[in-house]
């Protein structure tokens, strides 16, 4: 009983911070530029603003257009759910595992594409276009890093994983576990729509891949999709940091205390992304769309290479 | 040989390291500008010193110790200086024979190779070091992949010196090292070699206007 | 005490080098160097007759030693640098278009360059430690490196570049083999000797693992096989032998050749003694007869004098891996008087060669017709180099080549040998149709040899040397090949 409620107070927390940790990175990006920048609570101030204003649908959309932010948003946080925030409780273990996650990401995407072609402009087709030849580079990279840690734990329960990653403290280190950790980041840092692969605060339609989906979308919808993709940002994070880098998880079962330095761990986790990721946008430039087929095939080639030396090694 | 067995922090720690020193090599072979790529190589040598050095610590002989040190000095420091001071001059993006990509692939299936035949042959090692036999044989086989594929002078060099640094991984976890006046030697050697090669880089320059290996075609028969 | 003795061939012409490159006058260098030359051939000439009469010793604490086998390299490294460096005196002092300056090269620096490769050498032929072997022949490719790029020029460049990555890379999978070896040796005996100690590893090598020594024998094949040009490794020969200066040709092909070759044979001993001999002497004679075979082609079908030249070299040094491979001491003898004999003829070679390109002032073959009436004596020389090349009698090369090939038929491999013989036989046919062409017909006008007389006396020490040799075999040279034959098959 403990160990769900723990489930349901991390997917409330993963809903409530990821808004939050959008503002934060542009925060520090904004420092480092030289800026004061926005205030850290900005992005839940934009959602309210888009939550009460009034939605416009185009004449072309379909009943569909209608259910899709809802359900992209119910989709997001199901995911969130199956992630390891705080405690490696088994959680919602009876009902999925690492494949499931994978799945409810990828019907998130499909549902986003399909709601871009609703409105029938050149940009949502192009947009969807762009945002499937991603999915379909990024998904098996992540699928196979994330299978090179369920080798050891024999299984592809995530808490399971989590736990036996963490329970081994040490073993985090090994030449598989960084392949798999690198590519397992090249994936996220595709998938968050961030500088190296997509802008987000550009609308220029040549180079736009995440503003091109919702640009037919508005109002409360609107708003419901970019929490979506907030919360999804988050989710991929936690994965990679409570994975790779299980310190300061909870084991099942565990008090407040330790949930809450655990707590604690994960934000400080957090933070150091927010801030690499900042860094990262600050000083790179964005690729071109050619180029990121070739960045997520290395992250699928690490991820395979991960994948195979870990076995072999392991004998 | 295998008084290491129960040292769990060690072993955890090269193992990282042999993953950054595979890692590094990896990026040398996708990595289009000449600078990162240099830069790729210096953290490459910076793992494999920092590898010698926890066996060093590991086995509390000083003269790993003392080699590990030579090598980041000369491995990390000096040899990778020479190579930007090139790089940087360098106008265009790393040329190759076989595109970016497919070369990746190539690559990994050299990891592949490598991992397997390197168990077919030693076995399943149960010391620190397990995981930098396979490492090192793989980035042997890398280094002479980009030497081969790789068009530029400067990129040929760096292929050498990734070849080299993993014949000196492959030393130090077969044997914990060679005798120090040995690998002293090596290094010393090697530094030479690269500032040879670096003053051929230099008159390949300034005799072809850019030093790439494919306009060097007089000689044949 | 006797580690000086060992040191005196190293430490004379390394000395020297040091010299010429603090000296300031410019005037002396080549005296300072000829002194360096002369005392250190002495000195290897005194280590030879040491190791030979009075047997093989270990010094140095395990680092440095003396063989037969050593001992010849020696005496093949010291006699040709003092013949080199003499003739580079006066090759160097005439620069005709074709090789235009010495790229602005510090007075001394060629002199230098060449004694330190010297010294190299010797030090590879003496140590005892593999590693240091290594190191001493890796600083021999370096040297050479700078030597075969000494021209301006994009082809001498190319050359060069050529040389130093085919090499670098044979060098480091011989490093590659050692580190192997040393693995075999440490996991096994323990650390007796560094456990890189060649006299250590031969002694203990029926006791190391087969499979690390057949792993370290392979790519010890493969790396010293690049460094002295085996078959398939010898892309860079007739390019670097072609375009280096000729001194720094006959240099190359001779002294650091028959030190590679040793290393190759240090390795192949004790792989003889780990696996049984049958498994490496075949790997050498393929490697051998495949670098015999190869150089054929190339030898009929060549446009450039000093190309033909380095083919035959290719031929050569496979002949002397092949004799390695044979697997009788007969032809092995005849192998190491090849190594020998060879030298001899390879340096005369590439001096003439240097002779040719100051008289004709081009690389190409139909650009040197009728020397022998042009300039009678060079047309001789060319006549005793050719003999030399395809094994005619009276040279060395003759008796050496079918000593060898007598060994190899009454040994286990005589269809190697066979092969061999097929294959000189047809290199035979390419070399004398390309030398009556040069030595026949009218004298082209404008051929003169701008070089002074004098630069032809170690062309002519050479070919006496050659010739003598094949007429008749002193009792020291007999002893010392007895000796080599000896520490190859203990």
């Amino acid at each position: 009983m403990m160990d769900l409620l723990v489930v349901i107070a991390q997917t409330v927390l993963v809903a409530l911070l990821a808004p939050v940790w959008a503002g934060a990175v542009s925060v520090v990006r904004a420092r480092l530029q030289g800026r004061r920048g926005a205030p850290l609570l900005q992005r839940w101030r934009d959602l309210r603003k888009l939550a009460g204003k009034e939605t416009v649908w185009s004449e072309d959309a379909s009943p569909l257009a209608r259910v899709v932010p809802t359900a992209v948003l119910g989709a997001t946080f199901v995911a969130a759910a199956l992630v390891p925030v705080l405690s490696t409780a088994p959680g919602l273990g009876f009902a999925g595992d690492l494949l499931l996650l994978v799945a409810l990401l990828a019907i998130v995407r499909v549902l986003l594409s399909l709601l871009a072609l609703e409105a029938g402009t050149a940009f949502g087709g192009m947009a969807a276009s762009r945002h499937l030849m991603l999915a379909a580079l990024a998904e098996p990279a992540l699928l196979l890093s994330l299978l090179t840690l369920a080798i050891a734990p024999g299984s592809t329960q995530l808490a399971d994983i989590a736990r036996t990653v963490a329970a081994a403290p040490l073993s985090w280190l090994s030449p598989a576990h960084l392949l798999a950790a690198t590519a397992m980041g090249f994936v996220v840092l595709a998938e968050i729509g961030r500088v190296p692969v997509d802008n987000p605060v550009t609308h220029l339609e040549l180079t736009m891949v995440h503003e091109g989906l919702v640009l037919d979308v508005s109002g409360p919808p609107l708003a419901h999709l970019e929490w979506a993709s907030h919360v999804r940002t988050l989710v991929l994070l936690t994965l990679l940091t409570n994975l790779f880098v299980p310190w300061g998880l909870a084991p099942a079962g565990a008090g407040w205390g330790a949930l809450g330095l655990a707590l604690l761990a994960w934000l400080a986790k957090l933070g150091v992304l927010a801030v690499v990721i900042a860094v990262i946008e600050s000083v790179t430039a964005r690729m071109r769309l050619f180029r990121v087929p070739e960045f997520l095939g290395m992250a699928f080639l690490l991820a395979l290479l991960a994948l195979t030396t870990d076995s072999l090694l392991r004998g | 040989m295998n008084v290491l067995t129960g040292w769990l922090p060690q072993s955890n720690t090269v193992n990282l390291l042999a993953g950054a020193f595979l890692l590094t090599a990896l990026l040398i072979v996708t990595r289009r500008r000449p600078l990162e790529v240099v830069t790729a190589l210096r953290v490459n040598a910076i793992a494999l010193a920092l590898i010698a050095l926890t066996v060093a610590l590991a086995t509390g002989a000083w003269h790993i110790g003392l080699s590990a040190g030579l090598s980041l000095v000369i491995k990390a420091g000096v040899i990778p200086w020479l190579l930007a001071g090139r790089a940087r001059r360098m106008t265009r993006e790393v040329r190759t024979r076989v595109s970016i990509p497919t070369g990746a692939l190539l690559c990994g299936a050299l990891v592949v190779l490598a991992f397997s035949q390197t168990r077919e042959l030693f076995g399943q090692r149960a010391d620190i070091l397990a995981a930098c036999l396979p490492v090192s044989v793989a980035v042997t086989l890398i280094g002479l992949f980009v030497m081969v594929t790789r068009t530029q002078a400067l990129m040929q060099v760096v292929g050498l010196v990734l070849l080299e640094n993993a014949i000196f991984l492959a030393a130090v976890s077969l044997t914990y090292g060679m005798p120090l006046v040995v690998e002293a030697g090596v290094l010393l050697d090697l530094l030479a070699g690269v500032t040879v090669l670096g003053l051929f880089v230099r008159r390949l320059e300034d005799a072809l206007g850019e030093a790439d290996t494919e306009r060097l075609t007089e000689l044949r028969g | 005490m006797t580690a000086l003795w060992v040191l005196a061939p190293v430490l004379l012409p390394a000395l020297a080098a040091g010299a010429c490159l603090l000296l300031r006058h410019r005037s002396a260098m080549p005296r300072v160097a000829l002194a360096g030359a002369v005392s250190g051939a002495v000195a290897a000439f005194a280590l030879a007759m040491r190791a030979v009469g009075g047997g093989p010793f270990v010094t140095a604490a395990g680092w440095l030693h003396a063989d037969g086998l050593s001992a010849l390299v020696s005496v093949i490294g010291g006699g040709v640098l003092v013949a080199t460096l003499l003739h580079a005196r006066s090759y160097l002092a005439v620069l005709p278009a074709l090789e235009p300056g010495d790229g602005g090269w510090a007075p001394g620096r060629w002199e230098a360059t060449m004694l330190g490769l010297a010294a190299c050498v010797q030090l590879s032929a003496v140590s005892n430690n593999l590693g240091l072997l290594w190191i001493a022949l890796e600083g021999a490719t370096l040297a050479s490196a700078v030597l075969v790029g000494y021209y301006r020029r994009t082809d001498a460049l190319e050359a060069a570049w050529k040389y130093l990555l085919l090499c670098s890379v044979g060098i480091a999978l011989a490093l590659f083999a050692t580190v192997l070896l040393h693995y075999a040796a440490v996991s096994r005996i323990g650390e007796v000797g560094g456990g890189l100690e060649w006299t250590t590893l031969r002694d203990a090598a029926a006791a190391l693992d087969p499979r690390f020594v057949r792993l370290a024998f392979l790519f010890a094949l493969v790396g010293w096989g690049a460094k002295i040009g085996l078959a398939p490794m010898h892309a860079w020969v007739p390019d670097a032998y072609g375009r280096a200066p000729a001194p720094a040709s006959a240099l190359l092909s001779t002294a650091v050749t028959a030190a590679g070759v040793a290393a190759l044979l240090r390795f192949a001993t004790v792989a003889r003694t780990a696996l049984g001999p049958e498994w490496p002497e075949r790997w050498l004679a393929l490697f051998g007869v495949v670098s015999v075979v190869v150089a054929v082609p190339f030898l009929v079908a060549q446009s450039e004098y000093k190309r033909l030249l380095a083919w035959s070299s290719v031929k050569h040094t496979g002949l002397v891996v092949l004799a390695a491979g044979l697997g009788t001491p007969l032809a092995l003898f005849g192998g190491l008087l090849h190594l020998l004999s060879q030298s001899a003829a390879k340096s005369l070679g590439f001096m003439l060669g240097g002779h040719l390109l100051r008289a004709s002032g081009s690389h190409r073959l139909d650009h040197c017709q009728g020397v022998l009436a042009a300039d009678r004596g060079l047309g001789t020389l060319l006549l005793v180099t050719g003999i030399g090349l395809t094994g005619l009698p009276p040279s060395a090369t003759f008796l050496s080549q079918w000593l060898t090939l007598a060994g190899g038929f009454t040994g286990p491999r005589p269809v190697f040998a066979a092969v061999a013989l097929i294959a000189l036989a047809a290199g035979f046919l390419g070399l004398v149709f390309h030398w009556v062409c040069m030595l026949t017909g009218p004298a082209r006008e404008g051929f003169t040899d701008a070089m002074p007389r004098s630069a032809r006396a170690p062309l002519w020490a050479m070919a006496v040397v050659l010739v003598a040799l094949g007429v008749w075999l002193p009792a020291p040279v007999r002893a010392l090949l007895e000796s080599a034959v000896q520490a190859v098959r203990p």
